[in-house]
């Protein structure tokens, strides 16, 4: 223990791996509730896998992967909205179609890759520890923007979420927020590929939250509670990791989801404390 | 003035026609039913009056004015299959949704609005349940949350969608008692296949079946309900113990 903590002290990218991890998990603590209420999870798959299209584009034409992976998932996200705000296509078949054709393009571009060979298990299971300085900040930086938003909004979401037909009758932009909300969805999933990787952005972005859900009587309690959940788990998983010498975004993985199967567990053995 | 008007509406799904040239007058003030066979055009008729949907042709209008500029007039209260009912909300925040629409809520404006939710629960009898999530609600408990919703900023008319689907008899009598007090502030129109409820209730019945044919309550009976509904409407009336007088409500 006073071997991690002078660590932290000694080590300027171990602090900013943790501060940008925690950060990520208040994030996706208050957009993942918006998620699993609306039981987007599986839109969250789709277009992290999407992301590695955009990965590989950037990095076959020598720009950043953080832009590629942030154009590609936002793109992707806005695609499935439109198609799911005009009917027709069926989600499921349009999230299956974006998750593997994105996840195709990204392992052919990557392959094209010259000069030196590029680990996709970078981008697969991630690794915060890894990440340059200046990533890290963008990657802050779009997570402040998303957390100022989802808050800013928070009513015409919760609106939204909750009785869409509602917010219809009230005269409110439901079509726009639905978009704006998959825009916030993507630009969560790409910080937190950097976090746990592309394969497991959806535990991070769902078990929290679900864990929330089954002691919140109200979003705003939920989105705080999965904030809290998510942080606790990444920070620890961090420096166990750090400390025990495993990958970060597995172990913080492994502890979101003994969390929430400890709290599912807890509340089977104690119904009558848990809220319904 | 007429609280609703509409005006030679038609309206078709994909070229399906659902209402033909419908038009109609519900005065402010009145207790009206519209009834109708599923399908009829029930729904989509509830749907371009509070302006979720356009007519293809026509005009609807909303205390002289079109839907669009409208909105905030209506209060509306659903069928209880459209929310998300596992959704962590109490019924107090449930009702405090209602009301004007708005993208952003400062504190202040959302303390004036749990106010006057909780007064709307208060008015019904709901205060001892007011912290409760809205999944552990009776039928008849969640059916006032919604009306209590509806008339969040004191809209002029109640719009109802199926009032008896998920109530059973005593609610229902209760659900009578609450609107016929409402009535006498706001103008209220049901919407239902159920005969026999909107009829014994209401002041003016609609039944609409693609075309429109309005009737004081006495008359929706006999003839007409056998050419709105055919035979099968007419062996309910027979063996269902339904009864559309007046003095037996």
């Amino acid at each position: 223990m006073s071997g991690i903590l002078a660590d932290l002290a000694q080590h300027g990218f171990l602090r900013n791996a943790l501060l940008g991890g925690i950060l990520t998990s208040v994030v996706c603590g208050v957009v993942g509730s918006l998620a699993v209420v609306r039981k987007m999870g599986y839109v969250a798959g789709g277009v992290a896998h999407a992301s590695l299209g955009g990965i590989g584009a950037a990095l076959l034409f020598g720009a950043s992967s953080l832009w590629g992976a942030s154009a590609a998932a936002v793109a992707g996200a806005l695609l499935l909205g439109w198609m799911t705000l005009r009917g027709g296509e069926n989600e499921d078949t349009a999230i299956s179609a974006l998750w593997s054709v994105g996840m195709a393009a990204g392992v052919v571009c990557l392959s094209r890759v010259e000069g030196y060979a590029v680990d996709p298990s970078t981008f697969l299971f991630g690794n915060i520890l890894l990440i340059p300085a200046d990533e890290l900040l963008a990657a802050g930086i779009i997570d402040a923007a998303a957390l100022a938003v989802a808050i800013l909004l928070y009513h015409p979401f919760k609106l939204c979420a909750f009785d869409e037909e509602l917010a219809r009758i009230q005269g409110l932009p439901v079509a726009a927020l639905h978009l704006l909300l998959m825009t916030l969805l993507a630009l969560v999933v790409v910080a937190l590929i950097q976090v746990v990787g592309l394969l497991m952005v959806i535990a991070l972005l769902t078990l929290p939250a679900a864990t929330a859900r089954r002691f919140s009587r109200s979003l705003s309690g939920m989105m705080v509670r999965a904030a809290a959940v998510g942080s606790a788990c990444t920070a620890v998983g961090l420096l166990v990791a750090w400390d025990r010498n495993l990958p970060a975004g597995a172990t913080i993985i492994l502890l979101a989801g003994g969390v929430y199967f400890g709290a599912v567990l807890l509340q089977r053995l104690r119904p009558h404390r848990g809220e319904r | 003035m007429n609280a609703i008007e509409l005006k030679n509406v038609s309206f078709g799904y994909d070229g399906t026609p659902v209402l033909s040239d419908v038009s109609l007058e519900i005065p402010q003030g009145a207790f009206a039913g519209l009834i109708g066979p599923n399908g009829g055009g029930k729904s989509t008729l509830l749907k371009l009056v509070l302006g979720l949907l356009e007519p293809d042709s026509g005009s609807v209008e909303l205390f002289g004015k079109p839907v669009s500029r409208s909105r905030g007039l209506a209060g509306y209260v659903p069928q209880f299959a459209n929310f998300r009912k596992d959704f962590p909300i109490s019924a107090l925040d449930c009702v405090a949704l209602g009301g004007k629409g708005s993208l952003f809520i400062l504190p202040g404006e959302r303390k004036r609005r749990l106010k006057e939710a909780a007064e709307l629960l208060e008015a019904f009898d709901l205060s001892g349940i007011a912290d409760r999530q809205i999944s552990a609600l009776s039928g008849g408990q969640l059916q006032r949350v919604l009306i209590a919703r509806a008339l969040m900023g004191s809209p002029k008319i109640l719009l109802m969608d199926e009032p008896t689907a998920n109530v059973d008899s005593h609610a229902e009598h209760c659900l009578f008692e609450i609107l016929r007090e409402l009535n006498k502030k706001l103008t209220i129109v049901l919407v239902s296949h159920d005969v026999g409820f909107i009829s014994e209730y209401v002041s003016t019945v609609f039944c609409l079946n693609r075309r429109l044919v309005a009737h004081p309550t006495s008359a929706a009976e006999g003839e007409l309900l056998h050419e709105l509904y055919g035979d099968q409407m007419r062996r309910i009336l027979h063996d269902g113990g339904h009864h559309h007088h007046g003095e037996e409500a």
